[in-house]
């Protein structure tokens, strides 16, 4: 007999099934539509790009290809970025308007932007959205949206103090072959959830702190030195930090291999087990993998080789299993469970950069607000601590520090360099 | 080269000079402090004061870091001097704050302290944000003064901390300076003052907090301000939320209406939902279509229902729209009528198209009974949806409605029905099944009838599942034509006897449809009557019809080489057109027999096909490699010789070169996987492979590794990929005589090895593909030999090897291997 589940829904449907979500129509009436069915200038929403590297060439342009976004400015510290933005900004408009910055406070102190795109390197995204928000704009911020948990919880915590929307760069909340492995676990399909694998990247698994020899610092027009360090302790200049190959697994600026994809795994992990207002309670180093406890028993396991392409997960249930990738493959038990509609591969972020954009408008929460995804980076960046200690560590979700463990309480925050804060 | 990029050149060699190759050198401070923390309490406090002592010295600037780095880990008061110290160094003081601002000791914040009164500028603000972090109420003091610094930054920083310490004394300062400061300080003291109520509601000092975000909550503070005291004063007054919440809602200022409208979803309290529902309809359609959304994410179906219900009939098409959609979600079988409707009198495309979803989602008893219920009176059009909907829905209990509607006299109908039973009927249908058919008048529905017939039957044994059918053959012309076709698409022996006696019938339109059935038929069983037909036949489209059947026949495997190749030459001589020898070269090609080569050879000189006869070969050649490397060798050096086909011969060149590689390795083998079994350790768990009268598992040849020059060390990580996983390969060996041997292989990771079906070896331990490693004696029955490898995958690398070797390690010659079970 044909298994028929889930066949015929639509994106949008399945999205809210998933998430409990629902679309929402923009407040933006049908008559205030300007030119070729854009909105009319005034109802468009005003947006800046802060960071302009690799993955702001992917995302901003996403946020161009809406209708009702209006890209008028970028910072970035290096002077070619800058210039790279500004090209790219004013090429799309036909236009020369977009204006660009080196400090990220002068964009921010615009009172005609309403929302930005943080995309700067891991270490300036807590910082920076704070910023943002004390500044009455929402951010769609990339991941990971902390380098420690103290940064995550004040993330959390000032978004919701001034009402802002905030959406993490876990894109995969909307794509459509995670969100279908999802909406197995939540429909029972796979039975009692007892095991979620999340995929670490191939990559930076021993994290450094490495002291480079330093170097004539550039011109401030070419990299300005001080603002590319922000919250990070000083070091003197030398131009292999900025290479985001080597500052990825550098202790100062990233997480290294748990945190590079672990953001997004250890993320739908816990979107999928709804568990995203918690992290897990044990922390064990199994080989080069750790292994972690939720308090209800449920282990979620961190490891490389998750199935046939990037950021995979598996979610094992005593009734079945599946295993998702960027590849667009799934592997699943019992066959039956795959889906009749045709799935998606790869991680584009368009629905996810339209989900903040209706969020902004709507007000709701989008698909990865700050206190879930500080939840599922707090995972990342204990099981990074476990290793790092070497020894395994014990998680209170409540009052969110390590149990009686003074090490891993002091490896959990960091002091941010002066005048930053967070 | 100028001097700088001179200079710059000779930085980054030290730079590689001092860092080794590689980047990763594992974080010196965190393998100083694991060390130590092993070592003892006598080394750990050794780390520590050599780290003080470092502090204290000339050392360089980094040196100190580091030594600070340490200390953040496992500084103890001990520490805090010399740290304290560090505090009003420019370059220093962040890093000492690093290693302060975590330890929980009191020292650590008269360090802090301290040090306020003798720095300025960046570093006193780095400092008071370090107080802040602390979070200590005795910090007030020395915090408040600081409000009225000088330098705006100190200000802006003191406050912030003050925010952060959210006493009630930190609260009246904060206050204070809210009140008499200009908008920037302004905006740094409500930025506290909004901090500090939010702790002072943690701490459940719920007036004081209401009183500060009331004195936020003003029309002339900036509008996140205002949106966060909303917030505040809605948190912090929960008996006062639902009615702000109402008048928010129908407030002029969009974001504040958005905010409230998403804090409805997470608003505890009694009766919550009916005050929301209430006064729905009086909003504007914007506020309509939002509140629906956030009160349907409340999740009280029950009150809402009606709500939903009546808003889904509404005047508003977004209202409407949204309305259809939760009705998906919230509604009950009464709610299928009212879906219903809108398919059938929907005002657009769309609403059906969301009508029909909620259709699929709705969840709850009786829905089922209710989408039957409902079909009965709707249109032939709307009957068709929800007869979809019903497939979708999996719903077996519509299977004798369904059987109705096979008889329905709208042919939409007719066509949807049988799809449907399709996958909802069991085996119990298949006669009311092979019924609709045969009253089915015309053509329309006769294929979606025939493949619910297929279906059904498939799920039968041979004789129960084929015996009505064969009952009710003596019919007409059209009815034996499906039935036909039916028996086709069933597939068994009996059925074939039948579809092939139709190729003799007296009817033309019943022969013609016996060659095509046997030209689909889904397994090889009809290869051979389909040659027979190319041979004889004088209908040229049943011959090209028969031998594209054929060729694809004989490419799905499962005949036994010889026959394979005896019907392709068979083939080959009654081909008369280049494109009929084109399509049996090609299925050639997917040979490894060495029989293959001399059907080919005769082409290679025939102008009209040599380009596919030279790729066939090429195939063929590439496919013996592995059992018989020789004869390969040999064929690929005739080919690049003989060849004028640059590519080919460079092909053909490659594989010379790669068999001259493969020593005395097994290099032809069968492989299955991978497997893995949820909470199951894949070494101990007996999967298909290791049961004899498993089903289900897969073979397919295993690609020859391309490891550099190890051809015979197999990937199977490139082929099954995965972590946590077994694999099997299999292969036969045939022996001219009983004789002893040695099996000797390596696997990457755990081993488990039957000969003849016997397990014979096994070992768990992972780690790298070591040739020989293994060694096991075996005894080689004259004839075929079967030989089963299990490899276990833990993480990293996936490979094995295996040679047969004689019991002293020396070549062993002589053996015949094949990758496929030997038919005799």
């Amino acid at each position: 007999m044909g298994q028929t589940k889930g066949k015929g829904l639509s994106r949008r449907s399945f999205l809210r099934g998933v998430g409990g979500m629902i679309a929402f129509p923009t407040i933006i009436s049908a008559t205030a539509l300007g030119a070729e069915g854009r909105p009319a200038a005034s109802e468009r929403i005003v947006m800046g790009t802060i960071g302009f590297g690799g993955r702001a060439s992917h995302v901003m342009p996403a946020f161009m290809r809406e209708d009702d976004v209006q890209m008028v400015a970028a910072c970035d510290v290096k002077g070619n970025r800058r210039k790279l933005a500004q090209t790219t900004i004013n090429r799309h408009y036909g236009n020369t308007d977009c204006d660009v910055y080196i400090d990220l406070r002068e964009l921010l102190a615009r009172e005609d932007i309403d929302a930005v795109l943080i995309a700067t390197g891991d270490y300036w995204h807590s910082a920076a959205a704070c910023l943002t928000a004390r500044a009455g704009k929402d951010m769609y911020c990339e991941k990971p949206m902390s380098v420690t948990i103290t940064e995550g919880r004040a993330v959390a915590d000032t978004m919701k103090r001034y009402g802002r929307i905030f959406q993490t760069g876990t894109q995969r909340r909307n794509v459509s072959q995670f969100m279908f492995a999802a909406n197995l676990v939540h429909k029972g399909l796979l039975g009692e959830l007892k095991t979620i694998h999340a995929e670490k990247a191939p990559k930076w698994h021993d994290t450094y702190e490495t002291v480079l020899p330093a170097e004539p610092e550039p011109p401030r027009e070419v990299l300005d030195w001080d603002l590319w360090l922000g919250p990070a302790a000083w070091r003197p200049y030398n131009s292999q930090y900025a290479s985001r190959g080597f500052w990825g697994g550098h202790l100062d600026f990233a997480g290294g291999s748990y945190t590079e994809w672990g953001s997004h795994t250890v993320d739908l992990c816990q979107w999928a087990a709804k568990k995203d207002d918690t992290s897990p309670v044990t922390y064990h180093l199994v080989g080069k993998d750790v292994e972690a406890y939720y308090e209800d028993g449920l282990k979620l396991v961190l490891r490389a080789d998750i199935g046939r392409g990037s950021c995979g997960v598996r979610f094992e249930g005593t009734e079945g299993w599946i295993e998702v990738d960027d590849s667009g493959h799934i592997d699943i038990h019992p066959e039956s469970l795959r889906s009749k509609r045709k799935l998606g591969k790869g991680y584009p972020v368009d629905d996810h950069v339209r989900d903040f954009l209706n969020s902004f408008k709507s007000r709701r929460q989008p698909a990865a607000p700050a206190e879930g995804a500080h939840r599922s980076i707090t995972a990342c960046h204990a099981a990074n601590i476990c290793r790092r200690l070497g020894r395994s560590v014990k998680w209170d979700p409540v009052k969110e520090e390590f149990i009686g463990d003074e090490q891993a309480n002091r490896l959990s925050t960091r002091a941010y360099r002066q005048p930053w804060r967070l | 080269m100028n001097r700088y990029q001179l200079i710059f050149g000779l930085l980054i060699f030290g730079c590689i000079i001092a860092t080794g190759t590689s980047w990763a050198d594992t974080g010196t401070v965190d393998t100083e402090v694991v060390a130590a923390t092993k070592g003892g309490p006598t080394e750990l406090k050794n780390l520590e004061l050599r780290a003080i002592e470092t502090i204290k010295s000339d050392a360089s600037t980094m040196e100190k870091d580091h030594s600070c780095r340490i200390l953040r880990v496992i500084g103890t008061p001990d520490s805090i001097e010399a740290l304290g110290a560090l505090l009003t160094d420019e370059k220093l003081s962040h890093i000492a704050r690093y290693a302060l601002e975590p330890m929980r000791y009191p020292e650590a914040d008269k360090a802090l302290s301290d040090a306020l009164g003798k720095t300025s500028g960046k570093v006193k603000v780095g400092i008071i944000n370090s107080l802040a972090m602390r979070e200590n109420e005795r910090n007030y003091d020395i915090l408040v003064p600081l409000l009225r610094d000088n330098d705006t930054e100190v200000t802006y920083a003191a406050a912030w901390a003050l925010g952060r310490i959210g006493s009630s004394k930190a609260v009246s300062a904060l206050s204070e300076h809210y009140k008499y400061s200009g908008k920037k300080k302004r905006f740094a003291a409500a930025d506290g003052l909004l901090n500090a109520a939010d702790q002072l509601v943690g701490k459940g000092s719920l007036q004081e907090a209401v009183a500060i975000y009331k004195q936020l909550h003003r029309a002339n503070s900036p509008e996140h301000v205002r949106m966060g005291a909303f917030r505040g004063l809605i948190e912090a007054q929960p008996d006062k939320a639902a009615g702000m919440l109402i008048e928010a809602i129908g407030s002029n200022d969009w974001k504040t209406r958005g905010l409230a409208i998403d804090m409805i979803v997470t608003l505890k309290g009694q009766g919550v939902t009916e005050r929301f529902t209430a006064g729905l309809d009086k909003l504007d359609a914007d506020t309509q279509v939002l509140m629906i959304g956030a009160l349907v994410g409340r999740g009280e179906k029950e009150v809402l229902r009606p709500v939903i219900t009546k808003a889904a009939s509404g005047s508003n098409a977004e209202i409407r729209a949204l309305a259809i959609k939760s009705l998906g979600d919230i509604g009950d079988a009464g709610s299928v009528q009212v879906l219903v409707n809108v398919i059938e009198t929907g005002k657009n495309d769309e609403e059906k198209k969301l009508s029909a979803s909620s259709l699929r989602r709705l969840s709850g008893k009786n829905i089922n009974g209710q989408i039957v219920k409902s079909m009965k009176t709707s249109s032939a059009e709307g009957r068709v949806k929800l007869i979809e909907i019903l497939r979708d829905r999996d719903a077996a209990e519509a299977v004798d409605e369904l059987l109705v509607a096979g008889s329905d006299k709208d042919a939409d109908v007719r066509r949807a029905a049988f799809k449907a039973l399709a996958d909802l009927a069991g085996p119990g249908h298949q006669k009311a099944l092979i019924k609709l058919l045969l009253d089915l008048k015309g053509d329309a529905g006769r294929p979606e009838a025939e493949r619910a017939v297929v279906a059904v039957s498939r799920n039968l044994d041979e004789a129960t599942g084929t015996k009505p059918i064969l009952a009710v053959m003596n019919s007409t012309a059209t009815t034996k034509c499906s039935l036909l076709r039916v028996l086709g698409g069933i597939g068994n022996a009996r059925g074939f006897v039948v579809v092939r006696q139709g190729l003799k019938d007296r009817n033309p339109e019943v022969r013609d449809t016996a060659v095509r059935t046997l030209a689909d038929w889904p397994n090889p069983t009809a290869a051979r009557t389909l040659l027979e037909v190319f041979q004889t036949t004088s209908n040229r489209t049943h011959r090209i019809v028969a031998l594209r059947g054929c060729v694809r026949q004989l490419g799905m495997g499962g005949l036994a080489p010889a026959d394979m190749l005896n019907i392709c030459s068979e083939l080959m001589k009654g081909a008369d057109r280049p494109e009929e020898k084109k399509l049996i070269l090609a299925c050639l090609a997917k040979s490894g027999d060495p029989g293959a080569t001399k059907i080919v050879a005769p082409l290679l000189a025939d102008n009209k096909v040599r380009a596919e006869a030279e790729l066939a070969m090429l195939g063929i050649i590439r496919n013996m490699m592995g059992p018989m490397p020789d004869e390969a060798k040999s064929a690929a050096q005739n080919l690049r010789n003989k060849s004028k086909n640059q590519a080919i011969k460079k092909e053909a060149a490659a594989v010379v070169r790669l068999v001259e590689k493969f020593e005395d390795y097994i290099m032809a083998w069968q492989v299955s996987g991978p497997y893995s079994k949820p909470f199951a350790n894949t070494f101990d768990t007996a999967f298909g492979p290791e049961q004899t009268d498993a089903e289900d598992v897969v073979w397919k040849i295993l690609p020859i590794s391309k490891i550099g020059d190890r051809p015979w060390m197999f990937d199977l990580q490139k082929t099954l990929r995965g972590q946590r996983k077994a694999g099997y390969v299999r292969t036969w060996v045939h022996s001219d005589q009983e004789q002893a041997a040695r099996l000797e292989f390596g696997t990457d990771d755990g081993n488990k090895v039957w000969f003849n079906g016997k397990l014979i070896h096994a070992n768990a331990e992972g780690g790298a593909a070591v040739p020989g490693e293994h060694k096991v004696g075996v005894t080689l029955q004259k004839g075929w030999n079967v030989l089963l490898l299990k490899v276990t995958q833990d993480t990293g690398s996936w490979q094995f090897c295996l040679a047969i070797r004689k019991p002293n390690g020396n070549k062993l010659e002589g053996l015949g291997i094949k990758a496929g079970k030997p038919t005799k």
